[in-house]
């Protein structure tokens, strides 16, 4: 087995982690015929036969006290996974398993999964994997408790949050929360969001017979998924004759040539995720460097480059998981460096200062030497290192974080290595002739421990929110009552452009995790686990409904407030 | 190459590319924008076997506004017409109706012509020629005809256009003093199809309702003014009347209910414009 993928894929939110029938087949055929075989795939072939995400069907039933505390979940989930169970399916059930009771500390669930096949358009990874699904339940299930007990559902929702002391929370489920002050997060998000304002605004519209609604949810975000989640399919008994499966191994490669240049590799296969940006400024941050210093390799062969089966982009693991090791191993490099410069300026390793592309003494500045010096040392008079220091031309660094441990006996798995938290609220109003839902504001609060990169994070949130809001009011793979597929184009299958999505209002609260090298947590995918139910509920609270399925499209949103239709008239017959 | 071969024909006269619609036939096709008929090459769900290009055709490019009627030639481009001075005065409701066509881009290469012999049942050109009860100028090598627009369209996608003619022209009738115009419509995003259109005409004793996106072609009616009690009758009467039908993004209910709401909020809409 080989692998080579580019230093850039163009878009895949999912879709291209995958092997797909296709691509082994390329392969064989291209053994057979002794030259390359190129493999063309058009709209229609893609819409029908690559990848939907599940569609679940999630029965969900809680022990709530009057106050809004919850005792216990029950989830009966029923899983689509289309017309084949391509890997890594079933996992759109399991990458949730841990973290299943959301942002709650509800310390007694019970889970009852099954998987059905259909003819449809078979599932696997897609941006938010798992997460739309779970938190659909959880989240329509708080406003639902709201309103049978008479409650705000925002006093609802605070008092089942995992409190802050807590940290790090293990919930019932297996999952270790890793970091956040969840009240306090939300509690800024209301402020700084203006939530006041909105319902202000639902209060005057209301007044004037207008259909106004506010939604919230809150969740958490998982990232850096743990390999060994899926197993938690298995039995205990199943998993032991497969042997154990764990961990996240994360690989990273900072080599300097011999003008003292640095490069990275990394094995993330980027698909437009600003990998190149990132990682220039982590390592030249690590080594007192400026970003332009740093070239960036994102491309891999697997037979020639570091690499595991974790590898890849997804499960949000960039940021937590390889920036991380890319940082690690250009500590190390430093660190061997610095005692290298000891010795060639005469002071302790403990005294050596990285900046502003030199090496110094801290007690004495202008004792120093270019970085790009000291870094061509191993190339051009290895003699000269310390014994005890090895080379200081190239280091690999391999990482798995140790709380990723395989499922227990009880089916409880630290699913994911990272949890961020996103609290959302939005006020929308339904137009009465058209049914189309028009959003009046959309706040969404990101809790994502450090942030690397600004701009990074505000392009992943600012897509995944466009993306998701397809998902919550345009699109949908319909299909006929006979089973033929409806939305084969583009003209079907409706995409929202930049005239359809509102520019969300996005805050930030950044609570560290102690389980990653630069604190960070992924953020790619929080917002299509938060924002469709987060729209749903706000619909339903517009026009008081106990159940909404997506997208809520103007037809079905108009049927509600229309009312039933009344019988064609006779026609009538003055003139007879 | 997506399409089925076919064999391009750029014309230098009307006369040369009617020559080849006689020759071929049904089995021509004529090319303005390409907005609609390339995508359908590329779906294969046209196959013709000689496309005749008549954006060179000079004669053809031409917006004539005289006191009777906007006459555009069938190598103009909906962006050409939508940036006419003085459309606004002339024909409020073309004016009204165009930015809904599409795309600023598809506007840009897209003819009115073009989307006419297309008819589309909710293509907004055709609803706006059947609001104002404009006319399609055919020409082939045995004569020219004018048709009415009521006339021309006959079904989904189907015309009074015959296999060797060709649109040279469609006509807009100009705008009357003390008559009132109005275009609303409901589609699924910015730029699609419409799911229901409505373009109404209304002066001191008339009022007229066309509506796209429902029947099997764009369908007008003369209903009572918006003020009259009868009005709800007479569009629930056309509502039902349009036999609407269910398509993956609305129900024919949906339709129904957008006729009577939609309909008439556009009526009232143009009694208001009525000046």
């Amino acid at each position: 087995m080989r692998l080579r993928t580019p230093p850039d894929s163009g878009g895949s939110f999912g879709v291209k982690q995958a092997i797909f029938p296709y691509i082994v087949l390329m392969a064989a055929a291209a053994r057979v015929a002794g030259r390359p075989v190129k493999w063309i795939e058009d709209r229609l072939e893609h819409l029908c036969a690559s990848v939907s995400a599940t569609n679940r069907v999630t029965t969900l039933e809680a022990a709530v006290e009057r106050d809004g505390r919850i005792i216990a979940l029950s989830f009966d989930q029923l899983e689509d996974c289309g017309a084949h169970l391509r890997a890594p399916e079933p996992a759109t059930l399991y990458r949730m398993h841990g973290n299943l009771t959301g942002a709650y500390d509800i310390r007694h669930v019970k889970i009852h999964n099954r998987v059905v096949l259909t003819n449809k358009t078979p599932t696997g990874l897609n941006r938010g994997f798992g997460g739309p699904q779970a938190y659909y339940p959880l989240e329509r299930l708080m406003q639902r408790i709201a309103i049978e007990l008479k409650l705000d559902p925002l006093d609802v929702i605070c008092r089942n949050l995992v409190p802050a002391a807590a940290m790090p929370y293990r919930t019932a489920t297996g999952a270790l929360l890793d970091s956040g002050d969840f009240a306090a997060t939300l509690e800024t998000a209301l402020h700084d969001g203006g939530l006041a304002e909105l319902l202000a605004r639902r209060d005057a519209a209301r007044a004037q017979g207008r259909h106004y609604g506010i939604g919230f949810a809150a969740v958490v975000e998982p990232s850096v998924s743990n390999m060994g989640y899926i197993t938690a399919a298995l039995t205990p008994e199943e998993r032991r004759r497969a042997g154990p499966k764990n961990g996240a191994q994360s690989t990273a490669t900072v080599s300097l040539d011999p003008l003292g240049a640095v490069s990275v590799q990394v094995a993330s296969t980027p698909q437009g995720q600003g990998h190149r940006t990132v990682l220039a400024q982590v390592i030249a941050d690590a080594l007192g460097l400026m970003p332009q210093d740093v070239r960036v390799f994102a491309e891999i062969d697997t037979a020639r480059d570091a690499w595991s089966i974790a590898s890849g982009n997804y499960s949000s693991r960039f940021a937590p998981a390889v920036a991380g090791t890319a940082r690690m191993a250009a500590l190390n490099l430093r660190d061997r460096l610095a005692r290298l410069a000891a010795t060639q300026l005469n002071v302790s390793p403990a005294d050596i200062v990285f900046a502003r592309g030199r090496v110094a003494a801290r007690s004495n500045p202008d004792n120093s030497l270019p970085f790009s010096r000291l870094a061509a040392t191993g190339h051009w008079a290895p003699g000269t290192l310390p014994a005890e220091l090895g080379q200081t031309i190239r280091e690999t660094v391999f990482w798995t974080p140790p709380e990723l441990t395989a499922p227990t006996e009880a089916d409880e798995v630290n699913s994911s290595l990272c949890h961020g938290f996103i609290f959302d609220f939005c006020g929308v109003e339904i137009d009465p002739t058209s049914g189309a839902v028009r959003l009046d504001r959309y706040v969404t609060m990101h809790d994502c421990g450090n942030i690397l990169h600004p701009a990074m994070v505000a392009g992943q949130i600012n897509g995944g929110f466009a993306q998701v809001l397809g998902a919550a009011l345009y699109e949908e793979y319909a299909y006929a009552a006979d089973g033929s597929f409806l939305s084969g184009t583009f003209a079907d299958y409706l995409v929202p452009t930049t005239m359809e999505v509102p520019e969300p209002i996005v805050l930030h609260r950044e609570s560290p995790s102690p389980f990653t090298a630069l604190g960070a947590k992924g953020v790619g995918e929080g917002n299509c686990m938060s924002t469709p139910v987060c729209i749903a509920n706000a619909i339903a609270d517009a026009l008081f409904l106990d159940a909404i399925d997506l997208p809520a499209t103007p037809a079905k949103l108009a049927a509600i407030l229309h009312g039933p239709e009344p019988a064609r008239a006779r026609p009538s017959r003055r003139s007879a | 190459m997506k399409p089925a071969a076919f064999d391009y024909v750029r014309a230098e006269s009307i006369e040369e590319a009617l020559d080849v619609l006689v020759q071929e036939g049904a089995d021509a096709r004529v090319l303005a924008g390409g907005q609609t008929l390339i995508p359908m090459l590329s779906m294969r769900m046209a196959r013709p076997s000689v496309i005749v290009d008549i954006m060179r055709l000079s004669e053809l490019n031409r917006i004539e506004s005289a006191e009777a009627a906007i006459r555009v030639g069938a190598a103009v481009r909906q962006r050409d017409v939508e940036h006419c001075p003085d459309l606004v005065s002339n024909q409020p409701l073309l004016a009204a109706a165009l930015p809904w066509i599409g795309h600023a881009q598809t506007r840009s290469r897209g003819t009115v012509c073009g989307s006419v012999a297309h008819a589309d049942p909710s293509a907004e050109l055709p609803l706006v020629l059947i609001a104002l009860n404009g006319e399609i100028e055919l020409r082939s090598r045995r004569r020219s005809r004018r048709v009415a627009a009521e006339s021309f369209f006959t079904g989904i996608m189907s015309t009074d256009c015959q296999p060797d003619e060709m649109i040279e022209a469609v006509r807009f009738p100009a705008a009357h003093a003390g008559t009132g115009y109005a275009f609303r419509e409901i589609s699924r995003r910015h730029g699609d199809f419409a799911i229901v259109a409505c373009a109404a005409v209304v002066d001191a004793r008339t009022a007229r309702l066309a509506i796209g996106g429902v029947a099997d072609r764009p369908t007008a009616r003369d209903l009572p003014v918006p003020d009259d009690p009868g009005l709800d009758d007479a569009l629930d009467a056309f509502a039902w009347d349009l036999e609407a039908r269910d398509d993956l993004h609305a129900t024919a209910e949906y339709r129904r209910q957008l006729v009577r709401r939609l309909g008439r909020q556009t009526l009232k809409e143009a009694a208001r414009c009525r000046g």
